[in-house]
């Protein structure tokens, strides 16, 4: 225990309340200096803010000094020092609501409630603004969080309506549940209840569903499931018969439940199609969406329920791991692992191989992490990856770790999240009622403990390396582990037949086009291919320019290189990058100019600031394409711009830094008369 | 042993030594802001980069470890430019002056606010000796001057401005009493004007009150001086609106030396701000702040005593107190170290 400040600087102590929850908390956590971050967040989570004499307190009861704990509180965007209105309103500041007019968004929220220029909460004290990264529902953006909810496709015209919607939706009683026992059951009504699933009304749509249901006692099974994807269809509605006859509704409305329930279950069964043709077609279209797809790793995706393992274990889920954990037999794991031709995607190594290179030191802690990109298109991807599939997540890290020989896991989710980090937390929760987890699972002498790490998450800045430093750990994406589990299906125990998948890219697409969604295809497939069969084109048809690739440290690929396959060695030859691999459209209406702005925002904000060419060479970036943008940048100024660039990728010392620069170096060179259109006359 | 090229000449050392170290045994000069011996390196400031020949990425000397077969170029033109460039970029979030507006004014560049200082403090040898290696054998300017050091005074826009003159020419007066030699530490004349001077931008009103700050204990103003004590009393009065780093500035050494000078488009500027703590004789200026972080790495507070840490990220990072804590309250013993170690004139002594 250190010695406390000698003096606590002439603060007067705060009110009664603010003491009670830091004693609280510090019982709680503990004293030790590692557990800042969590009494953090946990006296924001109670008062809303933190408080100055918050921090004091916190400082006098714990190992931690005034320094540090002002030096983490304010770095981490998520904690807030002044207090707020009694519902946040959340702005995303990724680039497809940046697309898709968040800017203008955000100003009409801003005049709707009158919050002033410099203020960040409304008169009344209802509500106050905020700028988070992306929400990872890129498909409905332009869209914004209000406490829980998650608003999306937004137009100005849209905020009144939203605003009042909410304030009435907190008021509102619960609704009807799936309550009745049913026997005969004939057959399950699915719908997709992923993030963004809900935010175009699935819920509502399942409440529909459930209150025809229970008024006519019909024996079907209403199965909230997890996404498809198919963001653009949303919400979906597959009534499956016990046969496995399937009809499909797609685009659904709280409204057309009745008619839908009617023409299936009603006295009237199949008589009348009261469901129009349009949407007929537009169900045949998505039919043909999956269909094109390579879908190994997001198989289940709308078919089985993210919140129920013993459904995922009665599909044959948790198979693989079974046999697996008897056999006990690492290097075989690894051999066929490493022969599947398994790779993380974001930094396209073979699985296996990076088990193989793990330090073998014995005594050191070690564990394996499944992180998730917070940022931009990599997240909406991530998130519907966790919020889908948590049981194939988990069944993949299990796997890992036996490959590995680690007993301990981590789940990285930020607060952004909370749906994911929901649905992981319950996953694990019934892997452990179920014995699959925890000591000794199943007899076979393997022990396997997952935690979930919560609070601000911002892995940026080379901070991802260092959290762990020195630990044993075994870093991969959720896309990875999801797809461990069907390397391993339809084998044998004789090890020699691991099922030599085709390696498949989960491609967010989002921007400019008509059906965004997340999509599962063979790598190598090219840009043009999946915009085409996928995207339904753009939303304008002929008109796109570029697409822009990669999330916050990817690059613009103009139109003339459509072709080019998504591969990460022929991107890197290229020297282009292409991150989490998704896709964002944009049309030739779209600036270039503002787009480039918007990431060079981007690494202005998340610079961690220590070195000088990041945090300055950054933001002169960014001041030097606002000049461009303003058509009021002389020519010199460009010449900078790009000498900067180099200077930035060279001389930075972590990868923020030296990625940073990828949007504007490609810009320049693909789109350089967009620039020179800004110059000074 | 490890060998290591450096500008093409070879070393052999015993490994784990730093690129800086290695350099400066062999008499190669690499220019340092954030580095200081026998404190933990963490490179920041990167204007001791050198060039990696081969992959052409810059690498910061003070923190890179030497290995086996590297070959390091520390002066090509590649090299000169980013140094250029990072001095630019520091400069830009820099709002400082180097000199005061009436020595900046003043035809000769005497240098009047370093003589107030010793006059303040009772230092009237030093005051006597420096008039004395300002002017040389000739008689004082100032009878026959315009006095443009006091139109451009800062003083003058709260109420009037310093007597300067009035006080130099009864300095001068009292020249013949005594038998003082020129004071060669101080430097004269216009020599000042070859350094890197940042520029002098027009203050508002609270930056006044911030520079006013300087005058905390000061009651009295005097026009007609006639003795020590009222120069003394008058001289108090004076803002000190030069840079307590003026002539010991690594930052206005290096950009000298690469010949940058101050880029007119700045960042958005912090506000001119001034911490004074007189019980540790210590003044910490912000806005003069290159974030190198050496004093936060030289002391923290795990020892019970309040230091200075980091605040905020990106271009929003600044060195500062912890929050509720208050600048008068970091000890004596601190403010020493970091009147030491501090590059810039962000952290001096008050005196
Ligand atoms: S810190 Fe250095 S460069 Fe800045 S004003 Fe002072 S002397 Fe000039
Ligand atoms: S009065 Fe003296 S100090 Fe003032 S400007 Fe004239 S010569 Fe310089
Ligand atoms: S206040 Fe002092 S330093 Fe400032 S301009 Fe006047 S005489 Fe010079
Ligand atoms: S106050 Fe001085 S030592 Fe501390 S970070 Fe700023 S420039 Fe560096
Ligand atoms: S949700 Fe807004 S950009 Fe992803
Ligand atoms: S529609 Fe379900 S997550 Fe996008
Ligand atoms: S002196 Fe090496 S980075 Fe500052």
């Amino acid at each position: 225990m250190t010695q406390k400040m000698e003096s606590s600087g002439g603060i007067v102590h705060g009110n009664d309340k603010v003491i009670e929850v830091v004693n609280e908390l510090v019982e709680f956590y503990g004293t030790a200096s590692d557990k800042v971050v969590q009494i953090l967040t946990g006296i924001q989570n109670r008062l809303n803010y933190l408080p100055d004499e918050a921090l004091i307190e916190v400082a006098r009861l714990t190992d931690i000094t005034p320094g540090q704990i002002s030096e983490i509180s304010t770095f981490y965007p998520q904690f807030r020092h002044k207090p707020t209105g009694r519902h946040i309103i959340q702005f995303c500041a990724g680039t497809t609501c940046f697309l898709k007019g968040s800017r203008e968004i955000k100003e009409a929220f801003r005049d709707y409630l009158k919050i002033e220029e410099s203020k960040s909460c409304s008169p009344d004290n209802l509500f106050s603004i905020e700028d988070v990264e992306c929400l990872g529902v890129c498909a409905i953006a332009p869209a914004v969080r209000i406490g829980n909810e998650i608003y999306g496709n937004l137009s100005t015209a849209d905020v009144g309506r939203v605003v009042e919607g909410f304030l009435e939706s907190i008021e509102k009683k619960p609704r009807p549940v799936n309550k009745s026992a049913l026997d005969n059951i004939t057959g399950e009504i699915r719908v997709g209840i992923g993030s963004c699933c809900v935010a175009k009304g699935s819920k509502e749509v399942l409440t529909e569903i459930v209150a025809y249901k229970e008024s006519k006692n019909i024996p079907v099974l209403v199965k909230p499931v997890g996404c498809t994807g198919a963001c653009g269809y949303t919400p979906i509605m597959d009534i499956v018969s016990n046969e496995g006859d399937r009809k499909r509704y797609v685009a659904v409305t709280p409204q057309d439940v009745e008619s839908i329930m009617e023409e299936n279950f009603g006295d009237k069964k199949n008589m009348v199609n009261t469901v129009d043709d349009a949407r007929g077609i537009i169900s045949k279209k998505l039919d043909d969406y999956l269909a094109k797809q390579t879908r190994i790793t997001t198989d289940t995706g709308g078919i089985l329920s993210p919140v129920s393992l013993n459904e995922y274990i009665s599909k044959g889920g948790l198979e693989p791991f079974k046999r697996l954990v008897n056999e006990k037999n690492r290097s075989l794991i690894i051999d066929r692992l490493t022969l599947s031709g398994l790779k993380e995607k974001s930094s396209s190594k073979l699985v296996g191989e990076e088990i193989w290179s793990l330090k073998t030191d014995e005594n050191g802690s070690h564990a394996i992490i499944c992180y998730s990109e917070e940022n931009d298109t990599g997240s909406f991807k991530d998130r519907m990856m966790l919020e889908t599939f948590p049981f194939k997540i988990i069944e993949g890290m299990l796997i890992m770790g036996l490959a590995a020989d680690i007993g301990r896991a981590i789940f990285h989710i930020s607060d952004m999240y909370p749906l994911a980090k929901r649905r992981i937390k319950n996953a694990i929760s019934q892997y452990i009622k179920a014995g699959y987890l925890g000591y000794n699972i199943l007899d076979s002498g393997f022990s396997f403990e997952i935690i979930v790490i919560e609070g601000p998450g911002d892995f940026m800045c080379g901070e991802r390396e260092s959290e762990f430093a020195g630990m044993r750990v075994l870093m991969l994406s959720p896309e990875t582990f999801c797809g461990v589990p069907s390397v391993f299906e339809n084998g044998n125990s004789d090890g020699n037949n691991a099922r030599k998948t085709p390696n498949t890219l989960i491609v967010g697409l989002t921007g400019r086009v008509d059906t965004p969604g997340v999509v599962e295809v063979a790598e190598g497939t090219s840009i043009g291919v999946i915009i085409d069969r996928f995207g339904g084109g753009t939303e304008s048809k002929e008109n796109i320019k570029a697409v822009h690739i990669g999330g916050l440290a990817g690059c613009f690929i103009p139109k003339e290189l459509f072709d080019m396959p998504l591969d990460y060695d022929i991107f890197r030859n290229n020297s282009l990058f292409l991150g989490p691999g998704n896709i964002e459209m944009i049309n030739e209406a779209d600036s270039i100019v503002d787009l480039t702005l918007h990431f060079a925002d981007f690494a202005r904000r998340q610079s961690c600031g220590k070195c000088a060419i990041c945090r300055a060479g950054t933001k002169r970036m960014y001041d030097i394409i606002t000049k461009i943008r303003e058509k009021n940048c002389a020519k010199e100024e460009l010449a900078e711009l790009e000498l900067l660039c180099v200077h930035l990728k060279k001389g930075s010392l972590c990868g923020l830094g030296k990625n940073a620069p990828n949007a504007v170096v490609s810009a320049l060179k693909y789109f350089k008369k967009e620039f020179e259109d800004g110059l000074l006359a | 042993m490890i060998k290591i090229k450096i500008n093409n000449r070879t070393f052999e050392v015993e490994p784990g030594r730093t690129i800086l170290s290695i350099a400066e045994d062999g008499g190669i000069k690499i220019p340092t802001l954030c580095h200081y011996p026998g404190i933990e390196e963490d490179a920041s400031c990167l204007i001791c980069s050198v060039r990696n020949k081969r992959d052409g990425t810059f690498t910061p000397a003070c923190a890179t470890i030497a290995e086996d077969g590297m070959e390091i170029d520390t002066k090509s033109k590649e090299v000169i430019e980013y140094r250029k460039r990072i001095i630019r970029l520091i400069l830009m979030e820099h709002r400082a002056e180097c000199e005061a507006p009436c020595r900046v004014s003043c035809p000769f560049g005497h240098d009047i606010p370093l003589l107030n200082r010793y006059l303040s403090e009772g230092k009237i040898k030093e005051a006597l000796s420096l008039l004395v290696s300002e002017t040389g054998d000739k008689p004082l300017h100032c009878p026959e001057c315009e006095a443009f050091c006091e139109t451009n005074c800062r003083r003058g826009s709260i109420d009037s401005p310093i007597s300067i003159r009035n006080i130099r020419m009864f300095l001068s007066s009292r020249l013949e009493e005594t038998s003082i030699k020129p004071d060669d530490q101080s430097r004269p004349d216009n020599e000042y004007k070859k350094l890197f001077s940042s520029k002098i931008t027009a203050l508002t009103a609270a930056e006044l009150s911030e520079w006013l700050k300087e005058c905390e204990d000061t009651t009295e103003r005097y026009r007609e001086i006639g003795d020590y004590l009222t120069a003394g009393y008058e001289a108090k009065n004076c803002m000190h609106c030069d840079c307590r780093a003026a002539n010991d500035c690594g930052l206005r050494e290096i950009a000298a030396q690469l010949g940058v000078t101050d880029p007119p488009e700045k960042f958005d500027s912090l506000p001119i701000e001034k911490k004074i703590n007189r019980n540790a004789n210590l003044v910490f200026e912000r806005a003069k702040c290159i974030k190198c972080g050496l004093c936060v790495r030289a002391c923290n507070d795990l020892d019970g005593r309040v230091a200075l840490t980091y605040l905020n990220r990106g271009l929003d990072l600044i060195v500062s107190e912890p929050i509720g804590v208050d600048f008068r309250y970091i000890h004596s013993e601190k403010a020493d170290i970091y009147s030491n170690i501090c590059p810039t004139g962000a952290l001096r002594k008050i005196k």
